[in-house]
């Protein structure tokens, strides 16, 4: 059981180094079409996925409680809010405009990875002292 | 070990497709569909106080000019509007027009590796210098290119404008009407220009559009910087955000004195002309003997039309030339 968590937790450590890599790829790009103007937003996109991917699901490798399906969706959602979120805004402040749609992302996304947390800290305390295998929500 | 066929996350694809579907909503919802439309033609902008006419003294057509190698306008193109002075035929050249009301002479000036296109213009009345918007309606994201907006306005001259369509707050208002009262952000400068064909540039957080409107404003444009307040140059590299130090096409405006203007619009991105930053927009806009002088949207935008031609190299598609479609234009006509 921990071997097939822990090949998730790396499976998902390398989709999550993948995003990121394909954020700074896809700034790098966007930068060269951009008449040089820039902006954070898109510049900082590939921190989301780093540090809310990369670096949780690294640490999942070490830990044994793995996050349940439900858990991995909520958060993964969040994450990917929030990443697409920060690039639209780039590209809005690029092109010199903006979309008071783009915030419910954020906000959707933050909301996501809030429940997500919870849910995997709830799941934990209710873990019985017999269930070793790490399975939450 | 757990056995069996791997399970569908059904969670997970509900989620990426409600994600994709919604990304692409926000995009199509900012560049492509056009929305809040107010059609001109159902607007009364009947405003008894404005195109008031300045005194004979000020006109610039006591003496007529004329040109021999002139030709005469088709009727169409000629102006609608009372004249000022005693009616001449229009004549005009690929670089000059003149006619009763309205006198155009357009240089090219080259200046930092950059052509730019400089319109003279002097006008016997201020209703001469009008706004004109695509397909003839307000409304984010209606768009069409400067070429077309002129010839649908009549226009003689004519340079893109402030693109008020690609943003959903600044003021607006065209011709007299207010069109959107919304601030844009603490910093944003707007041009105005009063019935009487006075310039003046303010801040969004210094006055309301309302208050604009009451002291006369007939148009205002909400882009900038200022690049000339009261004779003064505004901007600087060192003060200007990146955006504004890089070199890009550039379309301005500008008052001389009442009823002489320039409108100016410099090529950019090509490998003939680098473009200009708004520090040397503002010095070209000086040099000229601007009292006030306002940017406008640039880049891709940037447009000057005449007499049914484009005068510079439009650059929306990377760096050929093609005119972008716009919400808005300035014209004389």
């Amino acid at each position: 059981m921990y071997t097939s968590d822990k090949k998730g937790a790396l499976m998902r450590l390398l989709i999550y180094i993948g995003v990121t890599v394909f954020c700074v790829v896809f700034f790098l790009v966007y930068d060269r079409f951009s008449h040089g103007v820039h902006s954070p937003f898109m510049t900082f996109m590939f921190a989301i996925p780093m540090a809310l991917g990369v670096i949780p699901c690294g640490i999942f490798l070490a830990v044994e409680r793995q996050p349940g399906r439900l858990t991995q969706n909520l958060w993964n959602s969040g994450v990917a809010m929030l990443t697409i979120s920060s690039g639209l805004r780039g590209v809005f402040e690029i092109a010199g405009t903006s979309s008071d749609w783009r915030i419910a992302l954020t906000i959707a996304g933050a909301a996501l990875l809030m429940i997500g947390a919870i849910a995997y800290i709830a799941a934990g305390r209710k873990r019985s002292p017999n269930n070793s295998n790490g399975e939450t929500l | 070990m757990k056995r069996g066929k791997k399970s569908i996350n059904i969670g997970g694809i509900i989620s990426a497709a409600v994600i994709t579907i919604y990304t692409v909503f926000v995009l199509l919802d900012a560049f492509v569909i056009p929305r809040d439309i107010v059609r001109v033609e159902d607007i009364d902008v009947s405003r008894p106080e404005s195109h008031s006419s300045l005194p004979p003294e000020t006109s610039f057509f006591s003496e007529p000019e004329t040109k021999e190698e002139s030709e005469t306008l088709p009727e169409s193109q000629e102006s609608s509007e009372e004249p000022f002075t005693e009616p001449h035929e229009p004549v005009y050249t690929d670089t000059y027009y003149s006619d009763e009301n309205i006198t155009i002479n357009i240089d090219t000036v080259r200046e930092h590796d950059t052509d730019i296109y400089i319109a003279d213009i002097k006008l016997s009345a201020p209703s001469y210098l009008r706004a004109g918007l695509a397909n003839g309606a307000f409304g984010r994201n209606v768009k069409a290119i400067t070429s077309e907006i002129a010839k649908e306005c009549g226009a003689v001259l004519a340079i893109n404008g402030d693109f008020y369509g690609f943003r959903d707050r600044g003021y607006v208002m065209r011709n007299g009407y207010l069109y959107r009262d919304s601030m844009y952000s603490r910093d944003s400068e707007d041009l105005v220009v009063y019935a009487d064909g006075s310039f003046e540039i303010v801040k969004e957080t210094d006055i309301l559009a309302d208050e604009l409107a009451e002291k006369g404003a007939e148009q205002i444009f909400s882009f900038g910087p200022g690049l000339v307040v009261n004779g003064e140059i505004t901007v600087n590299d060192g003060e200007e955000v990146e955006q504004a130090m890089n070199s890009n096409p550039r379309t301005a405006i500008g008052e001389i004195e009442p009823l002489h203007y320039v409108f100016v619009v410099s090529d950019g991105r090509t490998d003939k002309s680098d473009g200009l930053s708004l520090a040397e927009l503002a010095e070209v806009m000086k040099g000229l003997g601007c009292v006030n002088a306002y940017n406008l949207d640039g880049g891709g935008s940037s447009t000057m039309w005449f007499m049914g031609r484009i005068v510079n190299n439009p650059t929306s598609h990377g760096s050929s030339s093609h005119e972008r479609s716009v919400s808005d234009i300035v014209y004389i006509g």
